[in-house]
């Protein structure tokens, strides 16, 4: 009777293995919530972090120190669309092929304004892809991109022997009245590639 | 008296009205706009945690999550679909970039199914259309928490595989596909399991 006195109301009829199980699952329950939380304030800490457009010595610590994870588990990105400097010229790439015969074969890359509407779905990825390859930043690209181009091209008798990567830009010029229009076309040749017979296998 | 005490503290109860303000105006003045700035604190941070609590655990009806995992699994699957003619010009053994190149330009571990498979384009093309099914499942809302880290995870492969194509709408979708893996995505509308 007076063991009863101490239990509190509604428990007497309880075993004491449910009860020990409600309080394992109320712990079970905080510690989840816990989890859960730490998991979002860590994340949204962390993308702020990394997505905040101000450079300051805490933004750049935060960033070296979650960018391990954030490069594993692929939640970096950046918005730098057009800013500082949005672009002031025309440009496209095309390759020309030599071939060990004296001959030569020029290579165009898809241009999404010489496209049509479904083409131009099908074919987007070479926009973004020709925009990093004409940047001097990623000349690592350049070997990779012509051994495809010599390889896309390798159907002639003669084997292919060089591929050059050309650069045609055009700078967008204001005008006196405020409107912009295209200065004339210019070319070179940013990369030249000996290709080998490992090349084209 | 306790020294923490004051001499209103023990006063007898205050009748209400004028007399009292009078009486004890200075000491309850200060008293009651310390008590309520204390209770405002209080108040402010017991609502943002109720905030918090009330967006993130509070019981929501899953259809408006089950309907965004719907469109999402969707525009997986047309980024697939318009990706197929080049899944091998872009992510094949020799493709535009090369894996090791990729690596190169871009150091450090990262989630990428291409570094585990086997260098074969038969594997690379068994990935896609692994990759291509789960999305459909996952729009479907069939078998959605599973379907939802494999799509995750090939998503992430394919863009780590090759970052010089992908922009700013493929991070969306990588970025949304991890945080679908841990949303209740697979309730409610529309959805066939």
């Amino acid at each position: 009777m007076q063991q009863d006195r101490r239990l509190p109301a509604g428990s007497m009829s309880r075993p004491p293995a449910n009860r020990l199980r409600s309080v394992a699952r109320a712990g079970g329950r905080a510690l989840q919530h816990l989890v859960i939380n730490a998991f979002l304030l860590f994340h949204l800490l962390a993308i702020t972090c990394w997505a905040i457009p101000f450079a300051n010595p805490l933004t750049a610590l935060s960033r070296s120190a979650v960018r391990p994870y954030f490069l594993w588990a692929g939640l970096f990105q950046s918005w730098d669309m057009f800013s500082p400097l949005p672009k002031s010229s025309n440009i496209y790439v095309e390759a020309i092929v030599l071939y060990e015969d004296g001959n030569t074969r020029n290579w165009a890359f898809p241009r999404m304004e010489l496209l049509n509407l479904k083409d131009r779905y099908f074919k987007e990825r070479y926009r973004k892809f020709v925009e990093n390859l004409n940047d001097d930043a990623h000349a690592e690209l350049w070997p990779d991109a012509a051994r495809f181009i010599a390889r896309v091209n390798n159907n002639r008798p003669a084997r292919v022997k060089v591929v050059f990567l050309v650069r045609h830009w055009s700078a967008i010029v204001l005008r006196g009245d405020g409107s912009y229009d295209g200065a004339p076309w210019d070319a070179h040749i940013f990369y030249a590639h000996t290709i080998s017979a490992r090349d084209l296998e | 008296m306790r020294l923490s005490q004051t001499k209103s503290d023990s006063s007898q109860p205050l009748p209400e009205g004028r007399g009292s303000e009078s009486s004890f105006g200075l000491t309850r003045g200060y008293r009651a706009a310390t008590a309520r700035a204390w209770s405002g604190d209080g108040v402010r941070l017991r609502s943002l945690i109720e905030a918090w609590n009330g967006f993130f655990f509070a019981p929501q009806a899953p259809t408006p999550i089950a309907l965004f995992r719907a469109i999402y699994g969707g525009l997986v699957v047309v980024t697939l679909l318009l990706l197929r003619p080049d899944w091998l010009t872009w992510y094949g053994t020799h493709a535009w970039v090369g894996l090791r190149t990729m690596q190169q330009m871009e150091p450090g571990t990262r989630l990428n199914l291409f570094v585990l498979l086997p260098r074969s384009d038969a594997w690379i093309e068994a990935l896609f259309w692994v990759f291509l099914c789960s999305a459909i499942s996952l729009s479907a809302g069939f078998l959605t928490r599973l379907n939802s880290v494999i799509v995750f995870l090939c998503l992430t492969s394919i863009q780590q595989r090759n970052l010089y194509i992908t922009h700013g709408g493929d991070t969306f979708l990588r970025l949304a596909g991890f945080f679908l893996i841990f949303a209740p995505a697979g309730a409610d509308f529309p959805s066939i399991a």
